[in-house]
């Protein structure tokens, strides 16, 4: 049984719809696995670097340090490319009015669901737009992207947490977009527009699959059937499906966070043998 | 929820006021701060303007319980922060704005030192200086203390606000010693600084670090006050008692911007004190505040209990007021002559308790200074055999205690030969226990075919790579058996072609770097050569290519996946932090150097203890006494072990720190008397009990027996107290036998 006090995010929701036994290891039973998910490794590490890096400058700009100061902590070429392609054409058209790392939380279905948007650009009245930053080698189909829960989530929470954020009026779903812009192809964003009858269904859809998770027990998360997914789990050894991890360079979205504890970060706590 | 006239003051205060609260545990303020907080978000107050600071993470759980219900109305996600994860956010935000006037390389990203890795640093300046120049002979302490005494007073230093180059001078004049006791200071000094200059010279910053960048640096810019101002416009900070000077010099120059703030203090506590905490600048910021509100009435005691407070208060010396109930009724207490026996006397009690009564398990908790392994694992067997849920909550251990671990620590010294480490037959043969399954019953590699398969395809002669099955003497492949030969195998066969492949690898490609650091792009970053090898991968793609898989002992054991886990994390950490720095010995690696680390001790599995802290399970509780007051979560019964033992009063022998002496009260020009120490060990006790009493609604049971868990008699001055209270509230006759 999940914790009284679980918060599900699009990621938990994501495993959850990729396989259900993932969901299960992953968020219901907290399982560590420290199996590689992809190879090599060494490639796996440094984009992931590259990108906490990358999503760091950007929250930096945000809050006002100045260029000069971020661009001098820029240590190779990849980020600087990426951080020049920010700089021309990341905020292109969007709003003057930012958050950075916005983390939403909204109810629903009796729990609470969370959406940690890379930046909200907004005119009240207007316009509301989520932006998200992809540092992926590959850019995704639109029709994958679409396929991803984050699209839901992210607007759905939006909306429902809309009054919130504009002084208590709600925001029209017609004036939310979600734009996915990509570093390493900066010209090519992918923009998703929202109106009301895709929340309502979002909301229906997202209702309807926590609902399913909650009234699950033991032995009822199967495995996937798309056998290709397992190459890039952890668990895949558990569930005699593989043994070497997938290829990294293979993966269409490579920089998606999977931490358990997404809203609180723990201290160390020093050692002290009372 | 209902609450008390103090409680809706505070929910209906002015959203333009600054409150601080106080009184005892218990009383209700935490909750009367939950409670504004959710009258905050239904009057509209955007939630992104609400922060919780907190002195650690543990105290986290009302709020986080409150934030994550459904039926609060969506926002932005009110802000749960401990004072340290402020910091760091702060430092990792605004880097850029600090590194220069630090003293750090502006141009190169900081690197964040974990307790670990701090003290593998400090390894590397205090070692040298007792092998070559004899440093600290006179101190009787092993290394590891050695050095996390030295950090830990680098953190006092950085906390209550003195400079590091203060330590030796502040014990010198303090505590009245021989010359070795004030060289012992001196060199410690030494050391601090050293590692200060190490540090910054790598642009490493551990937490007191972190502490300075932010306090001297940080906290003093508008961009900085600005952004917490406004992540931070309506304040609620509980505990305040456990944080730091530092922290509270942070929020008296803070309050004064936001919109809001409840501050929240309890009385007579503290418990942190050794790391910092300083309930003294706690409650100087009452005068910082607009209104002071004193909650007087305990929510969680039963007048029982009270009663019982009261008397073992006075029995400790203590003013308390007469009681208005018999305190009898809130005493069980269990007298037996062995420890064993005692335990038993607690294994029946709780019996009686869940099965009888129909008290949850996690409304229990058992408490004692110090929770050995062997009470814990008595006491978990008893109950777990009543089918009672049990849970602990154990100090961390060091990583090679974890059987995963050393296994997998093995099986590192034999991929990389070049090492030399040679790992011992044992070791060789408790690696194969834990990593080879079992076939089925009757065919597990248990120790005696472990210690066979590596006496004779690891002969101690040799010492180098593991040989064939197939060049076995026949007797003895029969006798492992052939169903565990193929594992064997296998295993071996992936050693042997991940050697071959290191072996083969092209030698390190030069990368350009910018600036002079680091590497140019990720295409280059094929895998390292033999100098270069990055341990956390390695154990990784073992574990997941072979020891996970059906047949191997890791395979569905989910307590050795997690320390395999913690080994991956910990190896990844320390790899991160210093391969790029010169600290690592020429010719030696990272890699090496970890495991060098954890073969003694100095690397401990940290991470699994975090995974708990949040662990609600409807289980009895073990833990140690301060463990449970530092989770302040009231239960219904308390049960109290080893009443006898110094413990529950004595503070840790550490010749180089001292909680007093390098606090931001001290005065430095006094000296630490027997008078002082006295005092000190009779206010831990006392604030101890009573800390714990007020954590208690019904009944407290002492379990007492005559001959401690080493087999000694103990008489600590809590059973003193104990048994003059006993005296009190019993007939004569029943009180000789306490």
């Amino acid at each position: 049984m999940l914790p009284e006090s679980f918060v599900y995010s699009q990621t938990s929701l994501q495993d959850f719809a990729d396989c259900p036994a993932l969901f299960d290891l992953r968020w219901r039973r907290r399982i560590k696995y420290p199996a590689a998910e992809s190879e090599p490794l060494e490639l796996v590490e440094a984009h992931m670097e590259r990108g906490a890096l990358f999503h760091q400058m950007i929250h930096q700009h945000t809050i006002g340090v100045p260029e000069s100061v971020i661009a001098e902590s820029i240590d190779d070429d990849e980020l600087a490319v990426w951080w020049a392609n920010y700089l021309a054409s990341g905020l292109r058209g969007v709003p003057d009015k930012r958050y950075a790392e916005l983390t939403l939380s909204v109810p629903i279905a009796n729990r609470r669901m969370v959406a940690k948007i890379d930046l909200l650009a907004f005119e009240p009245g207007r316009e509301w737009v989520i932006l998200d930053w992809k540092t992926s080698l590959r850019r995704p189909t639109r029709a994958n992207l679409m396929a991803r829960l984050q699209t839901t989530v992210y607007r759905y929470a939006l909306v429902e947490a809309g009054a919130a954020l504009n002084g208590g009026a709600a925001i029209d779903p017609a004036q939310v977009k979600m734009i996915y812009w990509f570093a390493n192809f900066p010209d090519q964003p992918e923009i998703f527009t929202y109106n009301a009858e895709d929340h309502a269904a979002a909301g229906r859809m997202l209702t309807h699959m926590i609902a399913d998770i909650e009234q699950r027990g033991d032995g009822e998360f199967p495995l996937t059937d798309d056998v290709r997914r397992c190459a890039y789990c952890a668990y895949r050894g558990l569930h005699e499906r593989g043994t070497k991890a997938g290829a990294f360079d293979a993966q269409e979205l490579t920089d998606e966070a999977t931490e358990m504890f997404p809203d609180f970060t723990l201290d160390q706590i020093a050692e002290v043998a009372f | 929820m209902e609450l008390t006239d103090s409680q809706r003051r505070i929910v209906d205060s002015a959203r333009d006021h600054t409150l601080f609260l106080t009184g005892d545990a218990g009383t209700g303020k935490t909750t009367a701060a939950v409670a504004r907080i959710l009258s905050l978000i239904e009057q509209g107050v955007p939630s992104g303007e609400i922060l919780v600071l907190l002195p650690h993470a543990a105290l986290a759980l009302p709020y986080q319980r409150a934030l994550r219900s459904a039926a609060l109305p969506p926002g932005a996600q009110v802000d749960i922060l401990t004072f340290g994860s402020l910091v760091l956010q702060t430092v990792k935000l605004f880097w850029g704005l600090a590194a220069k006037p630090a003293g750090f390389q502006a141009d190169a990203p900081p690197n964040f030192l974990t307790l670990e890795t701090a003290q593998y640093v400090m390894s590397t300046i205090v070692d040298p200086l007792i092998e070559t120049r004899g440093y600290f002979d006179g101190v009787t302490i092993s290394r590891n203390r050695l050095y996390a005494q030295i950090v830990d007073n680098l953190e006092k230093a950085a906390l209550s606000g003195f400079p590091h180059t203060e330590i030796a001078e502040r014990m010198k004049n303090a505590i009245l010693t021989d010359s070795s006791g004030a060289h012992a200071f001196e060199q410690a000094q030494e050391c601090a600084i050293l590692f200060r200059d190490a540090c910054r010279a790598n642009n490493l910053l551990d937490f007191s670090l972190q502490v300075e960048v932010f306090t001297r640096h940080l906290w003093t810019l508008p961009e900085v006050r600005a952004y917490w101002t406004q992540r931070g416009a309506q304040l609620i900070v509980d505990n305040i008692e456990e944080g730091t000077p530092a922290m509270h010099r942070t929020l008296a120059s803070w309050l004064p911007s936001v919109k809001s703030a409840v501050l929240i203090m309890d009385s007579e506590a503290g418990f942190r004190r050794f790391l910092s905490a300083s309930p003294e600048t706690a409650g100087a910021l009452r005068d910082r505040c607009d209104e002071v509100i004193e909650f007087e009435q305990s929510l969680v005691m039963s007048p029982p209990v009270e009663a019982l407070g009261d008397e073992l208060a006075r029995s400790l010396g203590e003013y308390a007021p007469e009681p208005s109930a018999d305190p009898r009724e809130a005493l069980e207490y269990g007298l037996r002559r062995f420890y064993p026996q005692m335990l038993n006397w607690v294994a029946d009690e709780i019996t009686l308790l869940v099965k009888d009564q129909g008290v949850p398990p996690g409304e229990i908790v058992i408490l004692a200074p110090y929770m050995s392994d062997a009470i814990r694992f008595t006491l978990m067997q008893r109950l777990q055999g009543e089918g009672i849920p049990v849970r602990s909550h154990r100090p961390s251990r060091s990583l090679r205690e974890e059987p995963a671990a050393r296994a997998l620590l093995t099986l590192g010294a034999l991929a990389h030969p070049e090492w030399g480490m040679q790992p011992a037959p044992f070791d060789i043969a408790y690696m194969l226990m834990q990593a080879i399954g079992s076939a089925g019953a009757g065919r597990t590699m248990d120790l005696i075919r472990a210690q066979l398969l590596a006496e004779n395809a690891y002969p101690a002669e040799t010492k180098s790579r593991l040989a064939p099955f197939e060049t076995l003497k026949p007797e003895i492949q029969e006798r492992i058996t052939y169903l565990l030969a193929p594992r064997y195998e296998e295993l071996r066969k992936w050693i042997e072609a991940y050697i071959v492949e290191r072996e083969q690898a092209p030698a390190p490609t030069p990368t350009t770097k910018k600036k002079g650091r680091k590497k140019k792009n990720a295409l280059e970053e094929s895998p390292a050569p033999i100098a270069g090898v990055r341990l956390d991968h390695f154990f990784s793609r073992l574990f997941g290519e072979v020891l996970s898989q059906r047949g191997y002992g890791f395979h569905g054991d989910f307590d050795a996946s997690t320390a395999a886990g913690s080994l991956v994390e910990s190896a990844g950490n320390f790899r991160r932090a210093f391969e790029q720095t010169p600290l690592i010995p020429a010719g030696k690696t990272a890699a090496e150097e970890f495991v060098r680390m954890v073969d003694r001790g100095l690397l401990a599995d940290q991470y699994a203890r975090a995974w708990t802290l949040n662990d609600q399970t409807d289980a009895v509780l073990i833990a140690p006494a301060y463990t449970f007051l530092i989770r302040n979560q009231p239960v219904t019964a308390q049960f109290w072990l080893d009443l006898g033992s110094r413990g529950w009063f004595e503070r840790l022998f550490q010749p180089l720190t001292h909680p007093y002496i390098l606090s931001a009260i001290w005065e430095n020009t006094r000296t630490w008397t027997d008078d002082d120490e006295q005092e000190a060990r009779h206010d831990t006790l006392f604030h101890l009990v009573i800390g714990l009493v007020r954590r208690c609604r019904q009944r407290i049971y002492f379990g007492v027996s005559e001959l401690g868990e080493n087999g000694s008699a103990n008489t600590g001055e809590l059973l003193q107290a104990f048994g003059r209270m006993i005296a009190r509230l019993t007939p004569p006759e029943a009180a000789n036998e306490v």
